[in-house]
């Protein structure tokens, strides 16, 4: 299971202040999902060494309108294993889960936005994984929590419903704000959500990230196809060798020309 | 008046807890029961708050860390852990609830949860994001000042 934080200098503590709270409150690791327009994390290697907290690296891109995060997706896209979109309006949203190369729609309910199901089944189409966004409940008062779970309520029936790809975070911003895994799911079950669910949210950003880490691979080609040596593609010898002679293709491919 | 019998008295059980503030924050056992009180009853309501029944006990608090044992109905230790963790202040200070563990009785909460002492504060000179500031520094982690507020960090993020 992972948190995903906003650090310093966009949230006021830092990449390693995270880890070590993120380590005692037994998360696997975390993902860093700064603002792309804010001056970037920095992790010391030393602290990379220490911390046996896996640390992901992320980029929210945030934006007035679709037009102006359209450059920041070509931009962004191929150099984070996770790329979030600021949602939160009904045009940012539906702009996000349009955009296969989008992989989170952050907090799609910030600015009065909406999730229909319509969205929803775009949200599939391209894998653009639905941000289950817990902050408003744990910090907000009154009618602004009130509205925020019955929205959440209807996110979470639209996403089970439609089988949508999804994740779960409490976007903490230091870590007085990172709350425990255990805390999530009670918090879930306060608002009679499984349990699971919400565990299984907490580890797809994991799962992102393992995927995207699999196709920003250089010898990655296509699902299933990689390159095993590229030392014999350079030397221009003729020979296929997407798939090395030795290898145990995924999907049926093997075979193919032998 | 008497008490109830056995088989009616209510059963609790007692979640060793542990809170973090920032280096400025002072805590008192009344202020933090206080607003578990009124995160219970914002989250669950008057009906949900009197079910749970939150009580504090043994209240401790040192320098940026405290420690505190809260007392739940036995049925109602989810919800209570739901409460505990919508506790983002106390008397207007920023504050980070944890909940460590869970048990029938203080004394084997306390044993088993709590009780472990802090290093000693210190404050030094760092030079951090390129500005020399202050810096309150405990257990390799370091919360250091900047305008008005605080930024939390480690040592490794400026040695």
């Amino acid at each position: 299971m992972y948190a995903a934080v906003q650090a310093w200098p966009d949230g006021n503590s830092t990449v390693a202040r995270f880890a070590a709270a993120a380590d005692r409150f037994g998360f696997d690791g975390l993902v860093v999902r700064n603002h792309h327009d804010r001056r970037p994390p920095s992790i010391t290697p030393d602290s990379r060494e220490r911390s046996s907290t896996r640390v992901i690296p992320a980029v929210e891109l945030h934006g007035e309108s679709p037009a102006a995060m359209s450059g920041g997706v070509v931009e962004f896209r191929d150099t984070v294993p996770i790329l979030c979109l600021h949602g939160g309006t009904d045009r940012r949203n539906r702009f996000a889960v349009e955009q296969d190369r989008i992989d989170v729609l952050a907090h799609p309910f910030s600015e009065r936005g909406t999730i229909n199901h319509i969205l929803a089944r775009s949200a599939v189409e391209n894998a653009v994984h639905i941000e289950f966004n817990l902050r408003p409940v744990f910090h907000a008062r009154g009618g602004r929590r009130v509205e925020a779970i019955r929205k959440l309520r209807t996110l979470h029936d639209v996403i089970r419903q439609y089988d949508a790809p999804y994740v779960v975070s409490s976007i903490p911003r230091d870590h007085l704000e990172l709350r425990t895994p255990r805390a999530c799911t009670a918090l879930g079950s306060v608002l009679e959500i499984d349990p699971k669910w919400i565990e299984t949210g907490l580890a797809n950003w994991g799962r992102i990230a393992a995927k995207n880490a699999e196709i920003m691979d250089p010898t990655y080609v296509e699902p299933g196809i990689q390159i095993l040596d590229r030392s014999k593609r350079a030397s221009g010898d003729g020979t296929d060798d997407t798939l090395g002679q030795d290898a145990t293709p995924d999907n049926g491919r093997t075979g193919e020309g032998r | 008046m008497k008490p109830l019998p056995k088989h009616m008295r209510p059963r609790w059980r007692y979640l060793a807890v542990s809170i973090e503030t920032w280096p400025d924050a002072s805590l008192s056992r009344r202020s933090f029961q206080q607003a578990c009180w009124s995160a219970a009853r914002g989250l669950l309501g008057d009906v949900g708050s009197a079910r749970l029944d939150l009580g504090v006990y043994g209240f401790e608090h040192a320098d940026t860390v405290a420690e505190a044992v809260v007392r739940t109905s036995h049925q109602t230790v989810p919800e209570a852990r739901a409460v505990l963790a919508c506790v983002t202040h106390v008397d207007g200070a920023a504050v980070g609830v944890r909940v460590r563990g869970v048990s029938g009785t203080v004394k084997s909460c306390e044993e088993k949860y709590l009780g472990r002492r802090p290093e000693d504060l210190r404050e030094i000179q760092v030079v951090f994001d390129n500005v020399q500031r202050q810096a309150v520094v405990r257990d390799g982690l370091a919360d250091i000042r900047t305008d008005g507020s605080f930024v939390g960090a480690t040592t490794l993020d400026f040695e």
